[in-house]
């Protein structure tokens, strides 16, 4: 049989499932404790809009973190999902557990006409096709006046009504179910990452042409993650949508995608708790610094650099690192002779 | 039920006003193995990447135990059985060897692959499992392409240039895995190289091509003694090689 070594020589691709669960876990049990420590309730709005965009993010960590592609069309998918519920409460014919399914599904099938043309190509060019998705969504909304409202977008209007419990308006109430969509959101990624459907984005990711000539069908694989990622998308644009009771188009075009690419860059794609921390970071530090929108942009485009430079893999992976070198330095290390 | 056999037939690839491959047809039967040979730029690359659909032929037809095949998705036909290597070692850089088994037994799952153990027992790669693709020495990464195929449980297995970039004890180790998976898997096998050591005594069949056309074809002993396959190879490889 294989020999087990002591310490794997290997960077592993993907953290393992049990240790991908188990920093959910810490993350859901440290944010669960926040509305207990007498947060205001502007910062607990915020905490719940950074979990709703994160569900975004968590969903473009799919594609991006395993199957190497980057999306700025998942604004507009989460767009997708925020419109479906809002004209589906404007018409009376969804609620917003009926708004839920049907939104992931409309957003999957939008991932995959986009996917279907944009996936032809790779890297940077499709990125571009996403970007231009992404106005054509946008400039859609602004246009269609009829079913969209123009730029004055839909109020919604409908109560969130928990079945057992009741209408849910208090910001508490409202905090809890968004992290309970981030937690679930969060585990299905996981699942899915440790599962052959994860393995094989990587293959495509490593080397498609090999993945290909070994009878992997790549084409698929990076559509269903697209889809995959829009689905996450559209399911926590209707959250979005009943969280700020409006919908318009300024919310979801490029601009929102380029937002969901941040705060995936910002906490890991690669990391379960990655997204989640860099929604926090992204919608928090402006309030915790109190400083004014420009400095704030300036502060985050040096942000950015810093992070891209110093620790691609984002926040978390280099928080990991810091830990684990820090719990190293206290043994001696035989490797300090060598140059 | 028609015989498992791979042919071209009367294949001709053009790109732009040059002929990569003129009027060839020739048959890979799943339990032989054919070498293909020939100078650089003679279309033997274009000739696997005809056979694997990864380009289709501007004339002629490919088929598979008489099912034509050129025009199908090249992931279609690597599940129908034919799965080729690269001449330039190809794996899955940031995935440890054990990872990318498990991804090429997987793609044979309705077939019922061979197991991994199985396998890297056989390439001698079983130490090396829990490490990434990336760190195996360039020898270690072509075998390592095999193994991968030879996991997808292929009718045939299309080697391309294996030997090149290997040392001569590296090739050795080769012809001796070629010989190794004949005895214990039923399978056929194409190889294109330039190293006559590894081709001579791992074929049961050589073609020849040059400049796009199929010159000769026979058993290594035939082609050894070819006059105008000796005129191809005027650095005397082959005569100093039949001299052993």
């Amino acid at each position: 049989m294989i020999e087990k070594t002591l310490e794997p020589s290997v960077t592993s691709t993907a953290s393992t499932f049990r240790a991908q669960i188990l920093s959910l876990v810490a993350l859901a049990i440290v944010l669960g404790v926040l509305p207990f420590l007498g947060i205001n309730s502007q910062f607990m709005q915020i905490c719940t809009l950074a979990f709703l965009w994160s569900i975004a993010a968590i969903g473009l960590g799919l594609l991006f973190g395993e199957a190497g592609q980057m999306s700025v069309a998942n604004g507009a998918l989460f767009g997708v999902g925020a419109y479906v519920a809002a004209i589906g409460a404007r018409e009376q014919v969804l609620s917003m557990w009926t708004a839920l399914p049907v939104a992931a599904v409309t957003a999957a099938f939008a991932a995959t006409i986009i996917g279907a043309v944009a996936l032809r190509v790779r890297g940077h060019y499709f990125l571009i096709i996403t970007f231009a998705f992404a106005e054509l969504w946008r400039i859609s909304t602004v246009n269609l006046r009829e079913l969209t409202g123009g730029n004055q977008g839909i109020m919604v209007l409908d109560p969130v009504v928990l079945p057992g419990v009741g209408e849910i308006d208090s910001l508490r109430q409202l905090f809890y179910l968004a992290l309970v969509a981030v937690i679930a959101a969060s585990l299905i990624v996981a699942w899915l990452r440790s599962s052959p459907f994860g393995r094989n984005l990587r293959v495509v990711r490593e080397n498609e042409r090999l993945a290909i000539s070994l009878g992997l069908n790549a084409a698929r694989m990076r559509l269903t993650a697209f889809a995959i990622s829009g689905a996450l998308a559209g399911g926590a644009g209707v959250l979005y949508a009943y969280n700020l009771k409006h919908v318009g188009p300024e919310q979801f075009g490029a601009s929102a995608g380029i937002q969901i690419v941040l705060i995936l860059l910002i906490g890991g794609a690669r990391s379960a708790a990655g997204p989640v921390i860099g929604a926090l970071v992204f919608f928090l530090l402006p309030l915790v610094s109190r400083l004014d929108p420009i400095t704030t942009e300036i502060l985050y485009g040096l942000g950015l650099l810093a992070i891209v430079l110093l620790s691609p893999q984002g926040l978390v992976p280099l928080f990991a690192s810091l830990v684990k070198r820090a719990w190293r330095k206290k043994k001696p290390s035989i490797l300090s002779t060598t140059s | 039920m028609n015989e498992q056999i791979l042919s071209c037939r009367n294949v001709t690839m053009r790109f732009g006003g040059v002929t990569a491959l003129n009027n060839v047809s020739l048959d890979f039967p799943a339990n032989q193995v054919v070498g293909v040979i020939g100078p650089n730029g003679s279309g033997k690359s274009t000739l696997f990447n005809v056979l694997s659909a990864e380009r289709r032929p501007t004339q002629g037809e490919i088929t598979w135990a008489g099912q034509r095949i050129d025009g199908l998705p090249p992931y279609r036909v690597a599940s129908l059985g034919i799965v080729r290597t690269y001449q330039s070692a190809s794996v899955f850089p940031e995935l440890t060897v054990r990872e990318s088994m498990e991804f090429a037994h997987w793609t044979a799952r309705k077939r019922g692959g061979r197991s991994i153990a199985e396998v890297a027992e056989i390439t001698g790669l079983t130490k090396f499992t829990n490490e990434s693709c990336r760190s195996l020495p360039y020898g270690h990464q072509k075998i390592l392409g095999v193994a991968l195929g030879l996991l997808t449980k292929p009718a045939l297995l299309l080697l391309d240039e294996p030997a090149a970039g290997l040392n001569q004890a590296e090739v050795s180790r080769f012809l001796r895995l070629i010989k190794d998976i004949r005895a214990t898997h039923e399978i056929g096998i194409g190889i294109i190289d330039h190293d006559m050591n590894l081709i001579m005594p791992a074929c049961d069949r050589i073609a020849v091509l040059n400049f796009g056309n199929l010159i000769a074809i026979g058993t290594p002993a035939e082609i050894r003694s070819n006059q105008s396959v000796l005129d191809i190879y005027l650095t005397g490889d082959m005569r100093s090689d039949a001299d052993h």
